[in-house]
């Protein structure tokens, strides 16, 4: 009997599981205490949050698997926890809380916070979940979850964006389950530390490259990999602001880190690691080419967002711990960033002309935008650089054709981002060209308070930039650590030739 | 052209397949995991139903996603249809079922409830289980709202009555699995002793969730198609389609 | 073409179902009538059921009748519904007629 308060390992589902249990009493609580039930999901997510922020400083030195229902892997469903899936299960709550919608006009604020409990619940689980099919099923959950909360404005594009979305997210879904069951056939598991063992002699090889193909196009869809990535930019712009950052910010990066665990875990070959670098070198071409072209401020970002996910598929095919470095700090910069632009966005929404002058009623916004922007774009001593620099040096070490024309691509596409990001700022500091152009609102408390927290994470990032990039380097080296994941999960041998 | 290519592209997909699936082994699976479960789940969780022993016990915490996606597509459809599109009405309110459709409606009613409880609590002895089960229980409902649409066309089917079987059904799913939790073993891990195979209290908790799968599942889909089946609120507009091409 | 094997009642069972599901999954992309096509979807399921339990799978044969031929089609129809593209005769594709609006 362990009690409430202490904490144990088996509480790792917990992050997982409470959300799940909130959304399925969040229709009957509402009938019995409709403000009750208004504060059961944000309430939630702090429970969350606070079990996730106890795991990380009993257990946040090892990584540990939990097998769930005590069913031994492979049989069972394992969770495996180290500090990569801390680290992103802790920012599902904590976002998800950030960006809590609290549009009270909204038709049905039950049902949409349920959603919401169901998307964070499934997202922490994709964090943490070490099975293969585990791992489509939570996929399933957020592809499902954000398609209710995108068509939340109701608007006749918002649904015509979800369709187009639902359509594109279907196929993917497809293809990956088509992966997945390729996998099954030629390896007979679905546990991803098993995958690790058995991956030299059933999946490097070109039959193992193709489901790797599949499932990569299939998690792209939520990744925005290059070409699966349409649906971005008309949802982003259709959908609530706020559901836009969750999406961009949080979701897609999720989705990143599946591909990369089984990148490292099953699919460690050359011919993998070249599919991930051209696709995600042409994603950013064309998502900052697209940016520079777009004439709203939404629009605008989420073609960024495409162009800094291409960079961040770049970055981990760059393999060992030096992609898985170069990766992470481009996802976390990412993360931080575009949450912070789309709630900054959240009171900016619509063409960018309207952002003419916008500094003098809001001087504090702008300032932040081109604290971000010169992020962005990588200027010195800003974290973006850093993490640029790390990827521009991986490529060149690399320097193989492939890898150098990447390289030319992450120039060019950089180049075109600062084009479009000082176009930006400009704007924001010039003065109207007409006067009676009404001033713009100035953004909700909690959004500038988002928006500056970010800022202030930043600075003390290009501060400490030493402790940080030593903590980061820590993260990747689990991270990338194949063997380290097979023996946590199979801790003696005896278990590995009874499972065989 | 857009037709062409997307003929293009299926082709294109569809040989890729091919290609991959010539070149695997059917027939010839590598019995991995299957073969083991197959050896020990009779021991480890006591059902006579294997596939029901990995789809609540070895693979439950899947089952309890696929759950919350059911959950959470009925959930975004009720988003959806709670603002709908007013001018989309059909118009006309539905007209009651014909004496044979009542009559045979509440023959097959009760019929239907006992086929669907019996799937439902035999899931862990013969094939079925808490899905399919659950969907026989929505379809009886449905067959009486079909008989008798009334006036809303909801055939008087009670929403708050469903939240609560839906919700309570499926906290009690997890209820069980905390459970377990709490006594100090993991998540969603069998309990109460595993009785004799083969007898209808056998199996520990599993009995227990089958039955939390097929009242949600149940709840939820009669919840979704009484509501689909439903006039839209709103005053009923006498030619949608005007509204429409002025938009 | 045809390989030399014996066909013993449950494999040609079993080909004349795979031909009906293609029919009828052919039959779904070109029908014109919407609930026709939701009919014929159905169909496929509950071929692709029959396949499931010649191969020995009644779980997942229980599992693809119950909401392949029976739950989906049901959705669908009401969904086509409430789109108002509820109609039996599918060669009037008038506007009117599409709105799904009785004359009477």
């Amino acid at each position: 009997m362990t009690g409430l308060f202490s904490i144990s390992q088996g509480h790792s589902v917990l992050p997982v599981v409470l959300p799940l249990l909130a959304a399925f009493l969040m229709q009957p609580l509402g009938r019995v205490a409709r403000p009750l039930a208004l504060l059961l999901g944000p309430a939630t997510l702090a429970l969350s949050a606070y079990l996730l922020i106890r795991l990380w400083l009993a257990y946040g030195d090892a990584p540990y698997a939990l097998a769930i229902g005590g069913f031994a892997p492979p049989l069972g469903i394992t969770f495996y926890v180290d500090r990569l899936a801390l680290l992103f299960a802790t920012a599902v709550p904590v976002l998800t809380l950030l960006f809590w919608s609290r549009g009270e006009d909204d038709a049905d604020p039950l049902r949409r916070d349920a959603v919401m409990l169901l998307l964070a619940a499934a997202a922490t689980g994709l964090a943490l979940s070490g099975d293969l099919f585990n791992i489509y099923v939570f996929y399933e959950l957020v592809a499902v979850a954000s398609f209710g909360l995108v068509t939340l404005r109701a608007t006749g594009a918002a649904y015509i964006a979800t369709v187009r979305y639902l359509l594109l997210s279907a196929l993917g879904s497809v293809l990956a389950l088509v992966g997945i069951a390729i996998v099954y056939l030629q390896t007979g598991t679905l546990s991803l530390a098993q995958l690790a063992m058995l991956a030299p002699d059933a999946l490097q090889n070109p039959l193992g490259l193709a489901p790797f193909a599949l499932l990569l196009i299939g998690f792209g869809v939520k990744a925005e990999l290059f070409p699966v990535n349409t649906w971005v930019p008309e949802v982003y712009a259709t959908a609530p602001t706020r559901i836009s950052a969750l999406l961009a910010g949080l979701v897609s990066k999720l989705a990143v880190i599946v591909v990369v665990r089984l990148l490292v875990l099953a699919f460690d070959g050359t011919g993998a690691t070249q599919l991930m670098l051209a696709l995600g070198a042409l994603g950013f071409v064309t998502g900052e080419l697209a940016a520079w072209r777009a004439r709203d401020l939404n629009r605008m970002l989420a073609y960024s967002s495409i162009g800094q996910l291409g960079l961040v598929f770049v970055g981990f095919s760059l393999g060992g711990t030096a992609g898985m470095l170069a990766g992470l700090a481009l996802v976390l910069h990412h993360l931080i960033i575009k949450s912070a632009l789309f709630a900054l966005a959240t009171r900016w929404r619509g063409a960018l002309a309207r952002l003419t002058g916008a500094a003098r009623s809001a001087p504090v916004s702008a300032g932040l935008v081109v604290l971000f922007a010169l992020s962005l774009i990588g200027v010195p001593p800003l974290p973006g650089f850093w993490a640029k620099l790390l990827l521009v040096l991986g490529l060149v070490e690399l320097s193989t054709p492939l890898a150098l024309g990447a390289l030319a691509l992450v120039l060019l596409g950089s180049a075109v981002e600062a084009n479009y990001l000082f176009r930006l700022v400009v704007r924001l500091y010039a003065r109207p060209d007409d006067a009676s152009t009404p001033a713009l609102p100035k953004p909700k408390l909690l959004d500038f308070g988002v928006a500056s927290a970010a800022g202030v994470l930043l600075l003390a990032a290009t501060v400490s930039v030493v402790p940080v990039s030593g903590w980061l380097r820590g993260v990747a080296d689990q991270a990338a650590d194949r063997a380290a994941y097979i023996d946590t999960v199979f801790p003696t041998t005896l278990v590995q030739s009874g499972a065989r | 052209m857009r037709n062409l290519a997307s003929l293009v592209f299926t082709a294109g997909l569809a040989f890729l397949l091919l290609v991959i699936a010539a070149q695997l082994g059917f027939g010839e699976p590598p019995m991995r995991v299957g073969g083991a479960i197959l050896e020990q789940a009779p021991a480890e969780v006591g059902a006579a139903n294997i596939v029901t022993a990995v789809l609540l016990g070895y693979r439950g915490i899947d089952t309890l996603g696929e759950l919350s996606i059911l959950f959470a597509a009925a959930t975004a459809t009720g988003l959806v249809l709670v603002r709908g599109r007013k001018d989309c009405g059909h118009g006309t309110s539905d007209p009651p079922g014909g004496f044979i459709l009542r009559t045979g409606a509440d023959l097959l009613f009760p019929l239907l409830l006992v086929v669907g409880f019996y799937i439902i609590l035999h899931g862990h002895l013969t094939p079925g289980g808490g899905f399919q089960g659950g969907v026989i229980l929505a379809a009886a409902f449905f067959v009486l709202v079909l008989a008798r649409p009334g006036a809303d066309g909801s055939g008087g089917t009670s929403h708050t009555a469903i939240a609560f079987i839906e919700g309570l059904a499926g906290a009690g799913f997890i209820a069980i699995g905390l459970w377990s939790l709490w006594d100090g073993g993991e998540f969603l891990a069998p309990l109460l002793g595993k009785g004799v195979m083969g007898e209808l209290l056998s199996a520990g908790t599993l009995p227990l969730l089958s039955l939390a799968v097929g009242l949600k599942v149940g709840a939820e889909l009669a919840g979704l198609m009484t509501q689909l089946a439903e006039q839209p609120a709103g005053p009923q507009h006498p030619h949608p389609q005007a509204e429409d091409r002025g938009s | 073409m045809i390989p030399d094997v014996d066909l013993d009642l449950q494999t040609l069972f079993a080909l004349v179902m795979v031909a009906l599901v293609l029919v009828s999954a052919v039959l779904v992309l070109i029908l014109d009538n919407m609930i026709s096509a939701v009919a014929a979807s159905g169909v496929v399921s509950l071929g692709v059921a029959v396949l499931f339990v010649l191969l020995h799978a009644p779980d997942v044969a229980m599992t693809e009748a119950v909401v392949g031929a029976g739950l989906s089609g049901v959705v669908l129809a009401l969904g086509l519904r409430r789109l108002g593209l509820w109609q039996l005769d599918a060669t009037d594709t008038s506007p009117e007629r599409r709105g799904g609006k009785p004359d009477a």
